[in-house]
């Protein structure tokens, strides 16, 4: 009697393991949301990491001055001062700290939309410099020529005749361009008249270099040089040096794109 | 005496008896089977939130005042409260995009994310922008592991540091993670991804996913992908290894930056579905897909997405 039960208890065990082992979880509804991180949320404070500490560093950083500005500077179009100083300074940095580079910069090309806010007269604090380029954008030298050198000039052709937004005008260094009408009637590059023949080196970043803005003649150009420098850090380091020896920041409007009705 | 003990014996063995019918007999009654044998998984994602551990400026011309990570950790917390079992991913992108990324390589936000209780990501391109050298610098203040299926590192240490997948059981729910990462050609310097080789997303997906669903026999695999979402170009995308993937459950997305309204729901090669999903950038989204599990036989997995009422979230 007793064996029979212990002997049908085990079966029916072994039945049901065999049932439930033959079926798996299988999701059968599903909830979702996407939450804004807004406003209202409150921050973290992360005490066992102690975050306050790394936080108050780097405002500490950020609020260091580095030098003095002798002029507000804003983006403009044909030409702007705060366009002019970046890069004619990205220019002179490249080419001095790297003289062993043989692929010098013949010019160099930015762009408006890249700068991100003003340099304000009076004095100059890392924080600023993050202000006007929060874009971890590196520099980089392209070799150009032909066809792609020609929708460049007239990408700056067109970029400086339309003055409808903060985007335009094109920030250049080692390029003269005057522009009567629709036409451009004089293109110096690197103090020399510009030679359609000839094969330029163009310094620029790494957003531009793909394509970026429009720029979808540097697209396929090749690499010469890589500098790994981030645009930001390059102007960091200019301004700050030139801090140390005492000499304030100053630009000027000196007709590099001329435009003529 | 002897009489009673063995009544008593009689007993116990018709409890058991009855006891084991029961479990198939309940079983059949699917109201209760909700009951007694239905899980529920929380997943909250993140991805590409670039260092943004502060809220954005409050002169942002997009998002002042919004996101970040510290909101985010608040948001988790009150989450983990409500639900037992949350499961917290972040799609790659960690690094870069403020100062403290700057200053600190990385190690900052790999603490905050150890704090915050993730249980993997992945690395994004961003990630190696310190090169692989300086990713393994900071790597040390995560306690949790990167799930890189699709690369394979020239460098040993990173081999050993990352991982391929991950295997997780959670309140009965075995769960499998695998993590895809996309070409750095032409988006990361050489010089700083070195000899990494990127293998092929979608037969790397087909040989992990077969691994876990088959060979450790996962309730759930969940990709970690840094694919992006959709392109235009016939490029792989999520939606693109969604379409063509068998036995993916769910796709936790990044590289795009996509804020999506919810989840998007992508049949299979077995006509299963697949969930998508990508939470934006900058912390400025909480991705949250809670998943209802039940017991069954029937090998069709037929759901649909339905949304969270918004709650109300502010000042937690």
């Amino acid at each position: 009697m007793l064996k029979r039960y212990y002997k049908f208890s085990i079966l029916i065990v072994a039945y049901s393991i065999l049932i439930l082992s033959c079926q798996s979880y299988k999701i059968v509804d599903v909830n979702s949301s996407i939450i804004d991180v807004d406003k209202n949320i409150l921050e973290e404070e992360f005490e066992e990491i102690e975050l306050s500490k790394y936080r108050d560093s780097i405002s500490k950083e950020m609020d260091r001055v580095i030098n003095h500005c002798s002029i507000a500077m804003e983006v403009g179009c044909p030409e702007g001062l705060l366009g002019n100083f970046i890069s004619d300074l990205a220019i002179l940095y490249i080419r001095k700290n790297f003289p062993e580079n043989e692929f010098n910069p013949d010019f160099c090309i930015l762009n408006n939309g890249g700068f991100r806010s003003m340099l304000n007269k009076g004095s100059i604090t890392i924080g600023d410099i993050f202000q006007i380029m929060p874009f971890d954008n590196h520099l980089l030298i392209l070799e150009i020529k032909g066809e792609e050198m020609n929708d460049l000039i007239k990408y700056i052709k067109d970029k400086s005749t339309t003055n409808i937004s903060r985007k335009s005008g094109v920030p250049l260094s080692g390029i003269r361009l005057k522009i009567s009408g629709d036409k451009v009637s004089r293109c110096m590059v690197s103090n020399k008249m510009y030679d359609p023949l000839k094969t330029y080196r163009v310094l620029t970043t790494n957003y531009l270099a793909s394509g970026g803005d429009d720029m979808v003649f540097l697209k396929d150009c090749k690499t010469l040089f890589n500098t790994k420098l981030l645009l930001r850090d390059v102007i960091i380091r200019y301004i700050e040096e030139l801090g140390k020896n005492n000499i304030k920041i100053n630009a000027q409007f000196d007709g590099r794109v001329q435009v003529f009705q | 005496m002897v009489e009673s003990k063995f009544s008593n014996r009689r007993i116990f063995v018709k409890k058991i008896v009855l006891a084991s019918i029961s479990i198939p007999l309940l079983n059949s009654f699917s109201f209760l089977n909700k009951k007694t044998r239905s899980r529920k998984i929380t997943i909250l994602h993140t991805n590409d939130m670039h260092s943004h551990i502060d809220s954005f400026p409050k002169n942002h011309s997009k998002h002042p005042g919004m996101g970040g990570m510290r909101r985010v950790a608040s948001l988790v917390k009150k989450i983990r409260n409500e639900e037992k079992n949350v499961v917290l991913i972040d799609a790659g992108d960690i690094f870069q995009g403020t100062p403290y990324f700057n200053k600190y390589k990385g190690s900052l936000e790999l603490k905050i994310m150890s704090s915050m209780g993730y249980i993997a990501s992945t690395m994004g391109n961003h990630d190696f922008d310190n090169g692989i050298n300086g990713f393994k610098e900071v790597l040390h203040h995560a306690n949790f592991p990167f799930i890189c299926s699709n690369y394979e590192f020239s460098d040993s240490e990173m081999t050993k540091k990352t991982r391929k997948f991950l295997v997780k059981e959670v309140d009965g729910i075995k769960i499998g993670f695998f993590g895809l990462g996309i070409e750095l050609e032409g988006l990361v310097g050489k010089d700083y991804y070195g000899e990494t080789k990127y293998l092929d997303p979608l037969d790397t997906s087909n040989y992990w996913t077969n691994y876990l669903k088959n060979k450790e026999k996962c309730d759930l695999v969940i990709c970690i992908s840094h694919l992006g979402y959709e392109y235009e170009s016939d490029k792989i995308s999520d939606l693109k290894l969604a379409r063509l993937s068998k036995n993916i459950d769910v796709i936790i997305g990044g590289h795009t930056h996509t804020f999506l309204e919810k989840p998007k729901l992508i049949k299979n090669t077995e006509n299963k579905n697949v969930i998508v999903n990508q939470a934006g950038w900058g912390a400025l989204a909480l991705g949250r897909i809670d998943l209802e599990f039940s017991k069954k036989n029937e090998k069709s997995n037929s759901f649909s997405v339905n949304d969270i009422s918004k709650k109300n979230y502010a000042k937690i």
